[in-house]
């Protein structure tokens, strides 16, 4: 007789900060399973911690369990040597997603401490960062800011959800609301996305599928969409093809795209055709699809949900340490024959593309020379 | 009476640029001699053969030996290249009174500098430059001049850029291997700037583009102040790289194409215009191409570099800032109808600069492509300066013969 040993998920959910810890705990109240998660915080007010969730208070030494007070130095430097609390909770995690509000001191400072930590441990890191709302002012977006490019450069995938956006398509201009619904809309999308990972249906995603697409690091967007009825296929990729969230400026290339599609029995093989191809045509025509799909009547009767996460490529030109290897081979096809005198150089990558390619070549501009 | 000489090199990806100056009576800096030699060993501005690097380096110090009279031991490094980074970092004090004093602002100020310093000193990393942005108090943001204003928190928010520690290293490594001693990094586009901005364009809001051979480094000025700068790991190298695949030619024949015909905008009366490529091999048929496919080349890498930097400008918030528009300097600066086709992408006016903060350029062919190491000169003598009125200046050192 076999004996089946447990496994624990090589998948955690890190929250930081008040907000991160509130959109973390929604996720877990709304998963209805186990799922590994931990909320990190400097004040010890925290609200996980009356929630039931598990809480690490950080930076107590040097912070008195009282905040990092809006500055983000402070954070990091309170936090910086204290990170090897995390292994032990953490073993056996091979990806980590990391949610956390800027605006504040402590998520994004925290953050950046943990995911330099989890990096020096082999452990992926998907983060999913808010940008704070614009009625929250220009001091608070200043603090996001600085510490947004630090976050992007050192996370292997970084999905920047701009609340004002994430709220738009609510309609709401109630400042308590708005608070809310950026928590609460951030907090379903990523239970959702646990879903997809942690309770596979017939087309499987697993999180170390998740993990060899996130080595390549760069930036990322991320939508839902859900819609029930005869038409719900085509109303959610008309939904998703014009949410702002997944058509920000700039965002031009996707090496790899994640479609979630999540259903109760009813779901038909034309609507996941439907919606994966449609969504490969409007935003990732060349890029890798992972594909996967949910089927849990209890959850899902009668509606249909889509996950969808766009990979943009690094813009950074060296790779980091410690995970993987060759991680900037490039999200597309020009051999090193379009590269001319850059042929043995490293590449520079932007938005992923190969600059070192000419740009006529991958504007397939035609030339009468 | 001037001062003694200083000296600044910089060691860019298709030239290496030594240059002294001496700071005059009327405290402009006055450039006495420059010498530019051909680079080898240093690939999108970063050095990929310390050997080959030094040749150039030997060979600019004998240049401005024997044109300027001046034997160089000691010079300020220009650093450029991808390498570079920056980030804000924030400064907290909790106020003792309800009035914000100079105390304050000058402990918030330290506070800010050190956390920046602590931030982003590693093993792999080192603080080129500091800059003051601005204050808030109570979350009120913006404040330039806090002393006097009421509140219980103030808060300085710092710009530090940033550079790879082995490429400055190895940069001082070559010049160290021609017998000359770098005292002090300064990051290219901001030395640019204090050659060519003037000071009402720093206050009104203004781009500065560096266009070297292996990047562009984009700065942002802003009530007096810079707020962002970065740099893409795009520069003339590529535009020449991409004549040589389109037009099936070697780098030297594709750069004198560029030089010679090529325009950065695409002019449709130049459709049946040709131009004869250069150093042919003897006795081969004589070829010629398309002006108008040579601009298209051009145009289509230059195009995208814009869009690139202006995409960098919206990530920040800082498009809608410049009123003073774009100045364009580096090398990429001489090539034809180039400020036109960044003001038509940037949308914003744009004007090559001139280093006209510094005298003894007047007669430079391409004066634009010296900016940033006449700022560098700037720079040095302002920091001489600040030392001889008791200022923090005191990390220079001149050692000339």
């Amino acid at each position: 007789m076999s004996e089946m040993n447990f496994k624990p998920s090589p998948l955690m959910l890190l929250g930081i900060g008040g907000a991160g810890g509130a959109i973390a705990s929604g996720v877990a109240r709304a998963y209805s399973g186990a799922m590994r998660m931990l909320v990190l915080d400097t004040d010890a007010r925290s609200t996980a911690g009356a929630n039931g969730q598990a809480l690490v208070l950080l930076g107590a030494n040097r912070l008195s369990g009282h905040g990092a007070g809006g500055n983000v130095s402070d954070a990091r430097a309170a936090v910086r040597n204290e990170l090897g609390v995390l292994d032990e909770r953490m073993t056996g995690v091979r990806t980590a997603v990391i949610v956390a509000g800027l605006g504040g001191g402590t998520g994004g400072g925290v953050a950046v401490e943990t995911i330099q930590h989890l990096r020096r441990n082999g452990v992926a890191t998907l983060l999913f960062a808010t940008m704070p709302f614009s009625f929250e002012g220009e001091a608070c977006r200043k603090r996001a800011l600085s510490v947004r490019s630090i976050l992007e450069a050192e996370a292997d995938i970084s999905v920047f959800v701009e609340l004002d956006k994430l709220v738009a398509t609510t309609g709401t201009d109630n400042m308590t609301e708005a608070l809310r619904l950026g928590t609460d809309t951030l907090a379903a999308g990523i239970t959702l996305l646990w879903r997809l990972l942690e309770k596979p249906g017939y087309i499987r995603l697993d999180p170390e599928r998740l993990r060899k697409l996130m080595l390549d690091g760069g930036p990322a967007r991320f939508a839902t969409a859900t819609a029930t009825g005869e038409n719900r296929a085509e109303q959610i990729v008309s939904s998703l093809k014009a949410s702002p969230l997944l058509n920000s400026a700039g965002a031009t290339h996707t090496r790899a795209m994640i479609v979630g599609v999540l259903a109760g029995n009813d779901l038909r093989l034309a609507e996941v055709g439907l919606v994966a191809n449609e969504l490969q045509f409007n935003f990732a025509a060349n890029a890798e699809l992972a594909l996967g799909t949910v089927n849990d009547e209890d959850t899902f009767s009668g509606r249909l949900t889509v996950v969808v996460l766009l990979f943009g490529a690094s813009n950074r030109a060296t790779a980091k340490p410690g995970l993987g290897s060759g991680r900037f081979h490039g999200g597309i096809s020009n051999g090193p024959q379009g590269r001319g005198r850059f042929h043995n150089a490293e590449k520079t990558i932007w938005n992923g593309m190969d600059l070192d390619v000419p740009t006529y070549l991958r504007q397939n501009i035609t030339l009468d020379r | 009476m001037s001062s003694s000489p200083i000296a600044a090199l910089e060691i860019g990806t298709t030239r290496t640029v030594l240059a002294v100056g001496e700071l005059q009576e009327n405290g402009r800096m006055r450039i006495i001699g420059t010498a530019a030699i051909p680079t080898s060993g240093v690939r999108k501005s970063q050095i990929v053969d310390v050997s080959q690097a030094s040749v150039a380096i030997e060979s600019a110090l004998k240049a401005i030996e024997q044109n300027a009279r001046v034997n160089v031991n000691v010079a300020m490094l220009v650093v450029n290249g991808p390498h570079i980074q920056s980030s804000v970092s924030v400064g907290l004090c909790q106020l003792e009174s309800n009035t914000v004093t100079e105390n304050d602002v000058n402990e918030v100020r330290a506070k800010a500098q050190s956390l920046a310093e602590e931030e982003h000193s590693t093993d792999k990393r080192e603080v080129l430059q500091i800059f003051d942005l601005d204050y808030s108090v109570n979350d009120r943001p913006g404040i330039l001049n806090p002393v006097g204003m009421s509140g219980q928190s103030l808060q300085h928010y710092v710009l530090a850029v940033h550079a790879s520690k082995d490429a400055v290293y190895d940069a001082s490594a070559a010049a160290g291997v021609a017998k000359l001693d770098i005292t002090e990094p300064v990051f290219a586009g901001y030395a640019a700037s204090l050659a060519v901005l003037s000071p009402q364009e720093m206050k009104d809001g203004v781009l500065l583009l560096d266009m070297g051979g292996g990047s562009t480094s984009y700065t942002v000025f802003y009530d007096n102040h810079i707020v962002h700068t970065g740099v893409i790991g795009v520069g003339g190298d590529h535009v020449t790289n991409d004549v040589a695949i389109a037009f099936n030619c070697n780098t030297n024949q594709a750069e004198r194409l560029k030089r010679e015909h090529g325009s950065a905008t695409v002019d449709e009366s130049d459709a049946d215009k040709r131009a004869e490529l250069p150093n042919q091999m003897p006795g081969a048929d004589p070829r010629t191409i398309s002006v108008r496919a040579l601009d298209t080349v051009i145009n289509a890498r230059m195009g995208e570099l814009f869009k690139i930097v202006l995409q960098s400008l919206d990530a920040g918030g800082y498009s809608h800032r410049l009123g003073a528009g774009a100045v364009l300097t580096g090398g990429g600066a001489s090539l034809k109808n180039v400020a036109q086709l960044a003001a038509r992408e940037l949308g914003m006016q744009t004007r090559i600069g001139l280093p006209v903060n510094v005298d003894g350029l007047e007669n430079e062919e391409h004066p634009a492509s010296l900016a940033a190491i006449a700022g560098a000169l700037v720079y040095s003598g302002e920091s001489e300066r600040a030392e001889m009125h008791g200022g923090i200046g005191g990390f220079l050192r001149r050692i000339f013969k």
